[in-house]
């Protein structure tokens, strides 16, 4: 069905197949630093709320250590989610861009294959 | 529905089969840490209601064990993720482990309510090209 089309709208076709994939990588490394800045917020505040005398373990490989000072891992926590924030935020730019790439792809795909987009067929006038 | 319809119907079956697909692996991992949890929580339980230095055999993976003795049964350590573990009685760390299997069983019907939906839709989209196949008497290859 593909080699029926023109070369021009072929193109357009795996673009849109890119875009497609790279939007879903992306929304998938953003659920996960979504999640992991969740993590490390939920963190912070055990680290803020436990006491003095609270026994804190990190994990190190497949051991764990105690955490003696807590001020310092509260401090270090907070510096790597800011770092995921930022990071959180670019995905958000890069996602946004891309999606309308994606939108403005199909809208040229549709009018090439002559497929009415769903405005298109919303404007139509009803019969009877 | 026309062709072009019907093409575009098909394209979103195959789409939806994928996410049932993906949908199914999320609620077996679901499972899996949900019976990962009861297991943390009823090791807890038991241990708390032992004596320190009773002898239990502690896996070590490839179904071995070593003997080790409880040296405290009055503090378990929990994760709070990040890496992050605190030490907690055991009332405590059975609470936050029941916290998050009633966490876990919310996902899980969530889970099983979006699959019930795209399930549905791929039957409605069915019905409807085969209604577009036995009206044009053509037959359906896909």
């Amino acid at each position: 069905m593909m080699d029926n089309l023109p070369p021009k709208v072929q193109n357009q076709i795996a673009q849109f197949q890119q875009l497609a994939q790279q939007i879903q990588m992306i929304t998938t490394q953003k659920l996960q630093l979504e999640a992991q800045v969740r993590e490390l917020d939920k963190a912070v505040q055990e680290l803020e709320k436990a006491g003095e005398d609270a026994l804190v373990y990190r994990s190190v490989g497949s051991l764990m250590i105690q955490a003696k000072d807590k001020a310092a891992l509260t401090n270090e926590l907070k510096e790597q989610k800011e770092t995921m924030d930022v990071r959180v935020k670019t995905l958000d730019r890069q996602d946004k861009h891309l999606r309308e790439r994606h939108q403005s792809l199909q809208e040229q795909i549709s009018k090439a294959l002559q497929i009415p987009s769903k405005d298109e067929k919303d404007e139509e006038p009803k019969a009877g | 529905m026309d062709e072009n319809e019907v093409r575009e119907a098909a394209a979103m079956i195959e789409t939806a089969k994928a996410q049932l697909e993906a949908l199914a692996r999320q609620q077996e991992i679901i499972r899996l840490t949900t019976d990962e949890h009861k297991r943390a929580k009823d090791t807890i339980d038991r241990v708390a209601t032992g004596e320190p230095g009773e002898e239990v055999l502690v896996p070590i993976g490839a179904d071995s064990f070593i003997h080790a003795r409880i040296s405290d049964n009055k503090n378990a350590i929990v994760s709070v993720g990040a890496s992050l573990s605190f030490q907690r009685t055991p009332e405590e760390a059975a609470g936050i482990l029941d916290a998050r299997i009633d966490e876990l069983n919310r996902a899980l019907r969530k889970v099983g309510d979006r699959m019930e939906q795209t399930e549905a839709s791929v039957q409605q989209l069915s019905e409807r090209i085969q209604q577009f196949y036995a009206q044009s008497g053509t037959t359906d290859d896909s």
